[in-house]
């Protein structure tokens, strides 16, 4: 029971990190897997066993391998929970302008969203829009922090 | 009552009388202007009720430009009551007033009339005679009419001092940024928020009549309380009603408005599939028209003042550059060739330049270039510096400017590269947008 509870609470903190858009790369490389039974399918088991970002280079739409093995993982997940609809949101760093920025969002969440399309998933549980540059991380302006802000974030969203 | 009802603007009439032609001093603001004019503003009010606030606005205005420097009224020697009194020339010479505004204010009723003389001292002549009447009520604008008149008669080109500047006010709260849409005064003056924060806005963008103007937003709905989008596009704002209106359903993302000249068009960027194609929209019709084609990102598009031609941003060729087009989306051209990425065009109203963003691994810049390619320059750079608006006469640019402790203010420059400024507002400050129509509000 207790540690049923900590699973929980590791969830919560996983959830909330990524509601936050810390910029954290929350997949399964540097989190703990967390399997548990009432939180299979939830938004939350989501981000803890596929991840919920991947990243691009500066004014780039290719997906690469690393962007690719989390996409892997996330069309795995979506097969398993074929209710399940995801929203994939493109992010575009500050060092460019507005405009351009939103098509390059646009562009980068077609590219996630296509990955996942041609791996099984059918368009309509796959939903894309962009934010340029509009939402970025929390940052100082750092050249790590910049390349975090290249990323397309993806998430199961309750219909 | 609303500053965008017209019936408030009745009597308001700027009658400017011929004025000698061979006045000696042509201020040529093409050139840097490093020392300015010496102007002595004389205004006399027999109520003596406005004449304070009044002069200020003017003082004000003409010296914002950096072209222009009042001279302190305490320094007169002949303190002229009313246009009729005739100044001694050797007295304004004697505190270098190159020009002498002399001007007096008549307030009957609620009906203020400005009447005034402006003099070249050095040359002692008349250069023009300026009379403004209106609403007393509107004496802000009644000044702003009679700093045009002297910067006019001055430069020789059109004043701007009667116009407004839209733009996107942004505040961080608890790490999250909030957008609103602002409008106030070019001096700044009667600053009001146009929506309430809760979703991104971007881009304002007048309606050549000043009426309207579009910008993007987000629809989104609220779900566990968790914002989810539902689109991105673009939207029309009514400054007389104060409504905000979607233009039409797309399958995929608009953004980047902007009206074609007659205010008939919208044209815009639709994006989907992950490529942004340039499209218009004709809001009597509700007919949409693709002008351009192909797996590249299209946007930022931008009439010639005549609408013949549409300046864009295009990764067309690898990197973001600028292309013109025929009103239509034929024979398209490259227009930028220099190292680095080009972005943001904005044709002035004069039709003679093109401003943009450049950016590269050296930095942000705001440039002109000549629509044939030609006489390409930088007016500014800084941390990062972008989306340029034109001043009704094409003589100044503001821009976005986001300093290296990441404070977003907008700033102004002219197009000789001096005057760089702050243009004062309450937050945070991104997008400027400069009203191209004077006296409709």
């Amino acid at each position: 029971m207790e540690k049923k509870a900590k699973k929980m609470i590791s969830l919560a903190v996983l959830a909330f990190l990524a509601a936050c858009d810390s910029g954290r790369n929350a997949n399964s490389n540097d989190v703990a897997v967390v399997d548990d039974e009432a939180l299979r399918g939830s938004a939350a088991d989501f981000i803890a066993n596929a991840g919920d970002r991947v990243f691009f280079a500066f004014d780039k739409s290719n997906v690469s391998q690393e962007a690719e093995a989390t996409l892997l993982r996330q069309a795995e997940w979506l097969k398993k929970h074929e209710t399940r609809k995801v929203l994939i949101e493109g992010h575009c760093d500050e060092r460019g302008t507005r405009e351009y920025n939103l098509g390059l969002g646009e562009r980068r969440a077609d590219a996630a969203a296509r990955f996942l399309i041609d791996h099984g998933i059918s368009g309509d549980r796959v939903r894309t829009i962009s934010y340029g540059k509009d939402r970025p991380i929390a940052a100082q302006g750092t050249p790590e922090e910049i390349y975090r802000m290249n990323r397309v974030t993806i998430s199961v969203i309750e219909n | 009552m609303s500053i965008f009802s017209m019936k408030k603007i009745i009597f308001i009439a700027c009658v400017v009388s011929s004025f000698f032609s061979d006045a000696a001093i042509v201020v040529n603001i093409n050139k840097g202007i490093m020392k300015p004019v010496s102007i002595a503003l004389n205004l006399f009010d027999s109520t003596n009720s406005v004449k304070d606030k009044f002069l200020k606005v003017i003082k004000n205005d003409l010296q914002s430009t950096y072209l222009f420097q009042a001279i302190s009224e305490d320094a007169f020697m002949q303190p002229l009551r009313g246009v009729n009194e005739l100044p001694k020339f050797p007295l304004w010479k004697a505190i270098n007033a190159q020009y002498l505004a002399n001007s007096e204010i008549k307030i009957e009723q609620n009906k203020m009339v400005v009447s005034l003389i402006l003099y070249d001292v050095a040359s002692e002549i008349k250069v023009g005679t300026i009379s403004v009447s209106g609403d007393a009520k509107e004496w802000r604008k009644i000044a702003h009419l009679i700093s045009n008149s002297i910067y006019e008669r001055v430069t020789g080109e059109k004043g701007y001092f009667d116009t407004k500047i839209l733009y996107v006010s942004v505040q961080k709260t608890y790490g999250r940024k909030t957008h609103r849409l602002a409008i106030m005064d070019q001096d700044g003056y009667d600053h009001k928020f146009l929506t309430d924060g809760r979703t991104i806005v971007l881009t304002p963008r007048f309606s050549p009549n000043g009426k309207e103007f579009s910008f993007f937003s987000y629809r989104e709905k609220i779900v566990n309380g968790r914002r989810i989008p539902l689109s991105a596009s673009v939207y029309r704002y009514d400054l007389m009603q104060k409504r905000t209106e979607l233009i039409a359903q797309f399958k995929g993302m608009t953004y980047a408005p902007r009206y074609s000249p007659d205010g008939s068009l919208l044209i815009f960027s639709l994006s989907n599939y992950g490529s942004s194609s340039i499209y218009t929209f004709d809001l009597v019709t509700r007919r949409t028209t693709r002008l351009t084609r192909g797996r590249c990102i299209d946007t930022s598009p931008c009439y010639s003042p005549d609408g013949k031609y549409i300046v864009f941003n295009s990764d067309r060729g690898g990197t973001q550059q600028l292309y013109i087009m025929d009103a239509d989306g034929a024979n398209i051209r490259r227009l930028s060739f220099s190292k680095g990425r080009y972005a943001t065009p904005v044709w002035s109203p004069r039709g003679d330049w093109i401003a943009f963003t450049k950016f590269g691994s050296e930095g942000f810049y705001i440039g002109i270039i000549h629509p044939d390619g030609t006489g390409e320059r930088m007016l500014t750079s800084g941390n990062l510096v972008e989306g340029p608006t034109w001043s009704p006469n094409g003589r100044v640019v503001m821009f976005s400017h986001q300093d290296y402790s990441r404070k977003e203010k907008i700033f102004s420059v002219d197009i000789t590269g001096y005057n760089k400024h702050e243009i004062a507002t309450p937050n945070n400050a991104i997008d400027p947008e400069w009203s191209g129509k004077r006296g409709l509000f």
